[in-house]
């Protein structure tokens, strides 16, 4: 079987150093900026957006920087909420959504060993179906149930504000996340931060 | 002579603010405690009243009340949200009292009634936070997170992280300037277009954010810090030691405490707080 960019060097040994809190923390930063922006932009309300570009941060965080991408995406869009004006709690109950947009992406490109920077058709369909599809279907249900546990949307509304999640993040993650990763994917995975495995 | 000022994370705030006299613990617990007030209460009347409580801190603390301005269009849009959610989409019952027929829709007063108190709740949850960012700095939340005993790794990080929202916010004004200088006129673009142009910001932010790990990482190896994942063990902080709580904390913190315990007794164990209570309930 040919070489991946997830498969060791002889004698290679990874551990997680300072490399890793840098990229989570600047991540973190990046993601904020780019989830604001949308959250500002078309705004549903309890920060559900009909455009948020921090979704192709959380999927390409996990991808390239496992865990750590991971946990960046599902702290940013806190912050991030918060600055549009969502409350405290709403955004709470949002982690486990942007935990899982995230982690999909960044599973399912570790176990099906694609290349991040979408070279074969199988590595775009991948990315598609988990980077893309799955991962906001999963987080968009989680998102309403919650705000309908809250009793902030009715069980009438909940179409409304699933779609708006999914579409909201599906196009945004599939255009900037394909545009991050063919640009940059080639440079990461030589940069010293890049994660081979879940932590580094 | 003109006031002086201090950046917090939405804006400036006078450095005499009385805000300023309660330790960044007190300031942190705030957030936490009083937003789960609106969480716990659904009576408009009590809601309505934390409104004009937190209206009332803003200007205590001398917070400028413009902040509040740039969330009014979030205000209004989440109006709209909950007002078509809730009336055309808020399902019908027959005991429900009908105010107006727009074809198969029915807008119903118990339907308007529950957005009116969803979107008074909400009002009383963004003041807490827009307050709570009105008045903490970045220094702040880590001073708070380490009187809380996090673990230096997990405070360090919030420093970190907030720090790089600083920096990610001037990366993005300079590729902006950089479109600017050549002529893009954001403004006058359609949203189709911007979304396209936003490609550009992202490529370039996470491109400086990657290069910029590499100078903090040396940093950080530079200054002797190792990962060591949550384990701290005992050390001398020297910002958190610039910091002392005062009877003023404990009262404060008293207060909220005792507050939040009163109000999920009373939910409880009476229905004074039910919004059956409320006046909006016996129209």
């Amino acid at each position: 079987m040919a070489k991946t960019v997830w498969d060791k060097e002889p004698g290679e040994i990874r551990k997680p150093g300072t490399i890793h809190i840098a990229i989570m923390a600047l991540l973190i930063g990046v993601g904020a900026v780019a989830g604001t922006f949308g959250s500002l932009s078309v705004p549903l309300g309890y920060g559900v957006t009909g455009f948020w570009p921090g979704v192709a941060v959380q999927a390409v965080g996990g991808i390239w920087f496992g865990m750590w991408g991971v946990i960046a995406g599902f702290l940013f869009p806190f912050i991030s909420n918060s600055l549009a004006g969502a409350p405290l709690y709403v955004s709470f109950a949002y982690l486990p959504s942007n935990l899982i947009q995230g982690l999909l992406p960044a599973w399912a490109f570790r176990y099906f060993k694609a290349d991040p920077s979408l070279k074969s058709g199988r590595d775009w369909i991948l990315f598609l179906v988990f980077g893309v599809i799955v991962n906001n279907i999963l987080g968009a249900a989680w998102a309403v149930t919650a705000l309908q546990w809250f009793g902030l949307i009715t069980v009438e509304s909940v179409p409304l504000f699933f779609s708006g999640w999914t579409i909201g993040n599906g196009v945004p993650a599939l255009i900037f996340g394909a545009i991050l990763l063919k640009a940059l994917s080639p440079l990461v995975v030589k940069h010293r931060s890049f994660v081979k495995g879940w932590w580094a | 002579m003109p006031t002086k000022m201090r950046r917090s994370l939405l804006g400036y705030l006078p450095v005499d603010s009385p805000i300023f006299g309660l330790h960044p613990m007190t300031r942190l617990l705030f957030l936490l405690i009083v937003s789960a007030y609106p969480m716990i209460v659904r009576l408009p009347e009590l809601n309505v009243a934390g409104s004009i409580f937190m209206l009332a801190l803003f200007k205590v603390s001398k917070v400028d009340l413009r902040v509040i301005k740039n969330y009014k269009m979030a205000f209004v849009n989440l109006f709209f949200v909950i007002a078509i959610a809730y009336t055309f989409f808020g399902g019908y019952n027959p005991d429900y009292r009908v105010l107006i027929e727009l074809g198969p829709v029915k807008v119903c007063w118990e339907n308007l009634r529950w957005a009116m108190v969803v979107y008074i709740q909400l009002i009383f949850a963004i003041l807490i936070m827009i307050f709570f960012l009105s008045t903490m700095r970045e220094r702040d939340i880590v001073v708070g997170l380490r009187a809380l005993k996090v673990p230096f790794v997990l405070a360090y990080m919030a420093g970190l992280a907030l720090r790089s929202i600083g920096l990610s916010i001037i990366d993005f004004n300079t590729i902006r300037e950089a479109e600017k200088a050549r002529a893009l006129d954001l403004q006058a673009l359609p949203f189709s277009e911007k979304v396209k142009k936003f490609g550009m910001y992202i490529v370039p932010l996470v491109a400086l954010a990657i290069r910029r790990s590499d100078e903090v990482s040396n940093a950080l190896d530079s200054r002797g810090f190792r990962f060591t994942g949550l384990k701290s063990g005992k050390r001398t902080d020297y910002i958190l030691s610039k910091y002392r709580m005062t009877k003023l904390d404990y009262l404060v913190l008293a207060g909220m405490g005792v507050f939040l315990v009163g109000i999920v007794l009373v939910s409880i164990y009476t229905d004074w707080l039910a919004l059956e209570s409320s006046l909006l309930y016996r129209i």
